[in-house]
């Protein structure tokens, strides 16, 4: 017994001795971990993966994943992208090339940064479009331009770790939670009254629903709607929301706005259907043809919206134009993913020029933080990247859609302007063309 | 009251789905004795194969049912009896579901591979209308039910009064029944086993190919996990009726479908009760069940007699090897361990270090398999969730106290231990399956009851934990991770082979061994047991605040869902469950040979870039090798790893260094025989 | 929290018996396995149950050692009831048993064995020791070892893994494992079936020793006869799952109805 405790007391004081030692350093640690250490300065001294004639970039895609997204067909933008300009001469005289096409393969994000850091010696992070972005506090540590697709919350800065070099397709602030105001919008000019919100219990999806339902608390009343169902308890492989409907039938509902994956918001499509219930639909992110091509009967009426001008804009701008083009030279694969790539190689194009011929990564990386009105040629409402990172723009902006005959059709508020914008923080429910 | 009669009736449906794939996975377990988790598989497999047929060559609904159906479900079914499960017969519960999850993780990426991994979208219902919602009945009424619910609802009642027919009132049926419960008996009947048993298999099978048909179309798009998941939460209803009762388990899949609905329409929207109730109640139901349902013991004793009659685990290697054998492998494995972290220290870059890293990490987490299933004899499937308590255990404490992280790390061990041990006092009364099912079913309300919750997960960006300063080491540096990782992989182990060779692992033995003959001799199964599993939930626990201090972060979606936990039990029980060399090498095996193949896939498509003038067969051989085959082939081999289970239950690894270990015994009797002619003999002495 | 303590401060002066079985019955699905069957087993004594194959002889083993639970009936040992005990704390009272079907540690040496018994009956060892401190045997627990295998004379086979043994010595280590955790009452469940003519000897001589040297009860379930009349001062008779007879192991024998009912069957 007695030796019990000897061992008991030797083993506390071992603890409390490496504890000692721990905690007066680590603090330290952790802001180091943070700020940058030994390996990230040395980054930054040379600007790795530029040679006399190409300035090399890789990215990270979840192409491999048990969903089935499409993930991969991001690098086809880049790739279409990078010909374009290659086409012209290159910058400064240098050729831009996609020299790694990393796959995370789901869950290995983090790895598959660390070796596109230390293995692929690119100057640039492109695209990093990722359904688990594991790897971001390696690319915030090591201060590389990094641009993707922000489908992640941790693309957001905060005020101590604003991510300055974290740049997403249409700005890095994803704002779950956040009150959105073009569904006020929406519900406004479709006449919706009574709306019902439903939600996946896990976080994402529940703050996302939160969102909705401040925007109701803020916007409601002139948009003459109110939501009058809400569950936010819906577990995720849900196959039937028969009850739910029921019940949003009874309470009138005619505009159902859901933060969910396809299988729930096309479960809901066909249950509405059955139970006769004439509601429409809000699709945050539904934009997607071949999605139409299946179900459009079911989302016939319904909007969806985009943070870019989508395919059907008339006229074309300049830049859709040139994703178009060359998306059809290079046989890449048209749609949202490649999009993504291509603004994001067109974002990081324009930060090189911005840079001068003496560039860097961290010069490439504050010219693009000075740009406050980009908007890739139109294929972009303007954003104003001195103001993207870690807090919520003036303005939100984007296209709303709405379904006709199984095809998008763009809603505009003046011809020729593709975006819709709403004013935040005023309380009202301001609308501008963009 | 007419609100929630409504509610139920609504969740009838739901119900019947439930029932479909509850019946299936009874009917499974009746007919051969196998818990068969990849009943989602070979579901998938035969929804796959009628989507192609229907939808992409469009073949008329009766031709392609026929083959997904009646041809290809049955078939898959008769390989699986022929290559696997026919030398399982007698094998222990445990076996053959070590075997299933093996070809629940294979067999989809086979599929995949064959029948490309796009996702399949609006998979066609079994009826004549391209999608469900285009034929309803009776229209314009309260209750309205599409094309696939009608398909599903008279389906499933054919299927159950046909199988309670078939097992009450024929002779295959008896058969059936008498073949799994004792395939010699049953010979010596005259019943042919073989027969029988290829018959069990082709029925259950089709049965898998119309429940994966039916209920394919709930879903926008095909994909593999999303049976599972449904088939996950109908497994309440399988034990309802004891994994033996084909009515019953139709009556309770139909409760089950019932309550959930009358749940979702009753209780308050958005109330803490319901969010956390209504997302887990298939599993808490399950786990109740499991607990409190009266005779699950015994009945498991009478469902699967052969149970008792595993395989014991054959003599540890320790036991029957000289002295100076064990010595030296003993130093093989120190210089191995040496030489593998130099080269790690000093040639590998950042990527494949960090590779390196997180299977070492890993490999603590297996090896808290090692003591829960290995030296304690349970099937734990909750290893994962254990894991992440200890993860998030970490981040909050760090995050809230400021503690240093070793200190938070080890007060996650002691939290995951508490749960554990928690977990343990219900479950490990129970017996092989159900013990399983049991592990399985806290995994899974923990996932998702707890996890969202943000004082547990911290919400939707995971907790940071910083990585620990061990005086001069700042372990943020890699190499100085990989030293702290390698040595608390080294204390565990050690601490598990003292744990194994000890009173502990002794009595465990024993129990596993002969129970009665350990109860004669006052050893209390309960005790030990739990002790076990305490130890292994805490051993888990540490593992998963390292592999969050590796990480950086407490990422649940990353490193800790169930499934996920699912692969690293079917490998760490292939390679070996008792063996400190096979915890370590699923451990890394995990992550490097998914990184490897990447790298070898990605071969081709590298050469040809580089040799654009390579000749035009070269390019369409090497075309064809596609790099995101990785993972896919990665995990086809860690499930084949399983069906290795069944021929060597003490795993792979174990039984190589035995089989080596033997030639190399006989070698040097040999050549002692020679050498004797001349000299005394050293007669080898035996380590205890 | 068991009221037992140690035998060795109880004398065996009371001529109450140490084991008193009343009544027991146990019915399996529709077959009356043991219909109101009464033993009692003295102190130091040695009684034989005998009966044909499937008289119930195991199963009144099983409800007295509490593998299986009775219908009906009591169990006293050593004045305390034993009904809602299981195996595990009968075995902490002092009984012991072997098996007919003989049930070994697979992949255990004999030592192992025994020494798992010795660390099962002093509660010695557990996690922290295996941890901490060595879980290798003390001094004393490797004599009390030794002492068991010299005295069923074993220790030439220690080292070997008991599954390799033959049956014989097989039923020896089980019988060895049983006397580590010092009984007061020993069940042997046909300890010389499938025993030749020296094991079956070999086995009589340590049982005898046993008794002789520790006072302990034996409860036998034998066929070999010669081995009965050599052990038993009393024999107990079951037929269809009744107590045919019972009395002193000559006058049992001799007796009529008993001839008919096994002796004829088994000669």
């Amino acid at each position: 017994m007695r030796s019990r405790i000897l061992v008991s007391a030797i083993f506390v004081s071992l603890l409390a001795a490496a504890c000692s030692n721990s905690s007066s350093e680590g603090t330290t640690t952790t802001s180091a971990a943070k700020g940058g250490d030994s390996s990230a300065t040395q980054v930054a001294v040379t600007a790795p993966g530029v040679t006399a004639d190409e300035i090399r970039v890789g990215g990270v895609a979840s192409t491999t994943n048990p969903l089935g997204g499409k993930y991969g067909e991001s690098f086809d933008g880049v790739q279409a992208y990078f010909a374009m300009v290659n086409s012209e001469g290159g910058i400064y005289g240098r050729d831009l090339t996609l020299a790694s096409e990393r796959d995370d393969q789901l869950s290995n994000n983090d790895a598959e940064v660390q070796g596109l850091l230390e293995q692929d010696n690119v100057f640039a992070a492109l695209p990093m479009t990722t359904l688990l972005f594991t790897g971001s506090d390696r690319l915030v540590q090591s201060g590389i331009p990094t641009f993707g697709w922000t489908i992640n919350p941790e693309w957001q800065g905060t005020t101590e770790v604003p991510k300055l070099n974290l740049f997403g397709q249409a700005g890095s602030y994803l704002c779950l939670g956040c009150e959105q105001p073009q569904v006020a919008y929406v519900a406004k000019i479709s006449d919706s009254h009574k709306i019902g919100v439903l939600a996946y219990n896990v976080p994402q999806s529940t703050e996302c629903a939160e969102g909705w339902e401040k925007t109701f608390d803020i916007y409601g009343e002139e948009a003459d709607a109110e939501v009058v169902f809400s569950d936010k308890s819906l577990s995720y492989g849900i196959t039937d929301l028969s009850v739910q409907v029921s019940k949003m039938k009874d309470a009138g509902v005619d505009m159902v706005v859901t933060c969910m994956d396809t299988n729930a918001v096309v479960a809901l499509g066909k249950e509405l259907k059955k139970q006769a219930v004439e509601a429409i639909q809000f699709l945050p992110n539904g934009y997607d043809q071949a999605f139409l091509d299946e179900f459009g009967d079911l989302f016939e009426g319904s909007y969806a919206w985009t943070s870019f001008a989508p395919f059907e804009t008339t006229p074309q701008p300049k830049g859709l134009k040139n994703y178009l083009k060359w998306m059809e030279a290079t046989d890449g694969r048209i749609g949202e993913n490649s999009l993504v790539g291509w603004l994001n190689a067109d974002l990081f194009v324009t930060g090189l020029q911005k840079a001068g011929p003496n560039f860097d990564q961290q010069k490439v990386v504050s010219s693009i933080n000075e740009l406050t009105d980009y908007n890739a040629d139109g294929l972009l409402s303007s954003i104003d990247w001195s103001n993207e990172h870690n807090k919520r723009g003036e303005t939100t902006c984007g296209a709303v859609l709405i379904v006709k005959d199984s095809e998008f059709v763009p809603v505009t508020i003046a011809k020729g302007k593709p975006f819709s914008c709403f004013a935040l923080n005023t309380g009202v429910l301001t609308t501008t063309a963009q | 009251m007419v609100d929630l009669l409504e509610y139920a009736v609504r969740g009838i449906p739901t119900g019947c789905v439930f029932a479909l794939l509850a019946v299936g996975l009874v009917l499974t377990y009746k007919t051969s004795g196998v818990f068969n988790l990849a009943f989602a598989a070979q579901a998938y497999t035969s929804a796959a194969v009628f989507y192609v047929l229907r939808k992409e060559q469009e073949w008329p609904l009766f031709w392609s049912a026929f083959i997904a159906i009646v041809i290809v479900g049955p078939a898959l079914g008769l390989l699986l009896e022929r290559v696997l499960f026919r030398h399982l017969r007698g094998a222990g519960s445990l076996a053959k579901m070590v075997t299933s999850l093996g070809l629940l993780i294979a067999i989809p990426e086979v599929v995949k591979l064959f029948f490309g991994s796009d996702a399949k979208s609006n998979p066609p219902p079994l009826w004549y209308v391209r999608r469900t919602d285009e034929w309803l009945w009776p229209q314009g009424s309260k209750f309205v039910l599409d094309a696939g619910q009608v398909t599903t609802i008279v389906s499933t009642l054919v299927v159950v009064v046909g199988l309670t027919v078939l097992f009450r009132y024929t002779n295959l049926g008896l058969r059936m029944r008498a073949v799994v419960e004792s395939p010699r008996l049953a010979e010596l009947n005259g019943v042919n086993a073989e027969r029988v048993s290829m018959a069990s298999w082709m029925l259950s099978s089709m049965m898998a190919g119309l429940a994966g048909v039916l209920v394919a179309p709930l879903f926008a798009s095909l994909n593999p996990i999303d049976l599972f998941t449904l088939l996950v939460a109908a497994l309440a209803a399988t034990v309802v009726g004891g994994l033996s009762s084909i009515p019953l388990t139709f009556f309770g899949a139909i409760g089950l479908g019932m309550l959930q609905a009358v749940l979702a329409g009753s209780l308050p929207t958005n109330s803490v009760l319901a969010t956390g109730l209504r997302p887990g109640l298939p599993f808490l139901v399950l786990f109740a069940l499991l607990i409190f349902r009266p005779g699950l013991r015994s009945n498991s004793e009478t469902a699967d007699p052969l149970a008792t009659v595993d395989p014991p685990l054959p003599v540890p290697v320790a036991v029957s090897r000289p002295r100076w054998m064990s010595i030296s492998s003993r130093t093989v494995g120190v210089v191995a361990t040496i030489f593998g972290l130099l080269v790690s220290w000093f040639l590998l870059d950042g990527f494949w270090l960090a590779i390196v890293i997180s299977g070492v990490v890993l490999a603590v987490i297996m090896l808290s398999l090692t003591v829960v299933t290995g030296i304690g004899g349970m099937l734990s499937l909750a290893q994962a969730a254990l894991a992440a308590i200890g993860a998030f255990t970490t981040a909050q404490v760090v995050t809230a106290t400021g503690l240093p992280v070793l200190v938070a790390m080890l007060i996650g061990a002691a939290v995951a231990a508490a749960c554990g041990a928690l977990l343990a006092i219900p479950v490990v009364r129970l017996d092989g399956v159900y013990l399983a099912l049991a592990t399985l079913a806290f995994a899974l309300m923990f996932e998702s009851i707890l996890v969202p919750l943000s004082w547990v997960s911290g919400g939707s960006v995971p907790l940071a934990v910083p990585r620990p300063v061990i005086g001069p080491w700042d372990l943020a540096d890699d190499r100085y991770f990989l030293l702290f990782a390698a040595l608390c992989l080294t204390v565990i182990a050690l601490a598990v082979i003292r744990v194994r060779q000890g009173t502990t692992g002794r009595f465990l033995q024993a129990i596993q061994s002969s129970p009665t003959a350990a109860n004669s001799i006052g050893i209390s199964g309960g005790r030990s047991r739990i002790i076990a599993f305490t130890l292994a939930a805490g051993i888990a626990g540490f593992g998963g605040g390292l592999l969050a201090s590796f990480a950086g972060r407490a990422n649940y979606q990353a490193s800790f869902p169930y499934v996920v936990g699912l692969v690293w039990v079917a490998l760490v029980i292939s390679a070996g469950a008792r063996s400190i060399q096979a915890a370590v090498f699923s451990g890394i095996m995990f992550f490097l040979l998914p990184a490897t193949l990447n790298r070898v896939f990605s071969w081709p498509e590298n050469y040809l870039e580089a040799h654009q003038q390579a000749p035009e067969w070269m390019q369409n051989l090497l075309g064809l090798v596609q790099p995101n085959w990785a993972l896919p082939v990665s995990f086809i081999l860690f499930g084949i790893g399983a069906f290795t289970y069944a021929k060597h239950p003490e795993g792979i690894i174990e039984a190589r260094t035995n089989s080596s270990v033997t030639a190399l015994l006989r070698w040097t009797e040999r050549r002692k025989a020679k050498v004797d002619a001349s000299s005394s003999v050293d007669a080898p002495q035996v380590s205890a | 929290m068991t009221p037992t303590t140690d035998s060795t401060e109880h004398p065996n002066e009371q001529p109450a018996p140490l084991l008193q079985a009343s009544g027991i019955s146990k019915r399996f699905a529709g077959l009356m396995a043991l219909a109101d069957v009464s033993i009692q087993v003295g102190a130091g004594e040695t009684v034989a149950v005998i009966g044909p194959n499937g008289a119930g002889k195991s199963t009144l083993f099983n409800c007295l050692s509490g593998v299986l639970r009775a219908d009906r009936g009591t169990v006293t040992f050593d004045g305390q009831r034993l009904e809602s005990l299981g195996p595990t704390q009968r075995s902490r009272l002092g009984i012991a048993r072997t098996f007919q079907r003989i049930e070994l540690f697979g992949g255990m040496t004999v030592r192992d064995h025994l020494m798992v018994a010795e660390r099962a009956r002093s509660g010695r060892g557990g996690l922290w020791s295996d941890l901490f401190r060595s879980s290798k045997p003390t001094e004393e627990e490797y004599a009390r070892c030794q002492a068991v295998l010299d005295l069923l004379g074993l220790d030439d086979v220690e080292d070997r893994s008991a599954d390799s043994l033959s049956l014989g010595k097989g039923r020896l280590v089980e019988l060895g494992r049983a006397l580590m955790c010092e009984p007061r009452l020993l069940f042997l469940d046909e300890p010389s079936s499938g025993l030749d003519r020296n094991e079956t000897e070999e086995m009589s001589l340590a049982l005898e020793t046993v008794q002789r040297e520790h006072g302990t009860a034996v409860v036998l379930i034998e066929h070999d006869v010669p081995m009965v009349q050599r052990l038993a001062t009393r024999i107990y008779v079951l037929d269809y799952g009744s107590l045919i007879a019972s009395g002193n192991t000559m006058d049992v024998l001799e007796d009529e109805v008993v001839r008919a009912a096994y002796l004829g069957v088994a000669t």
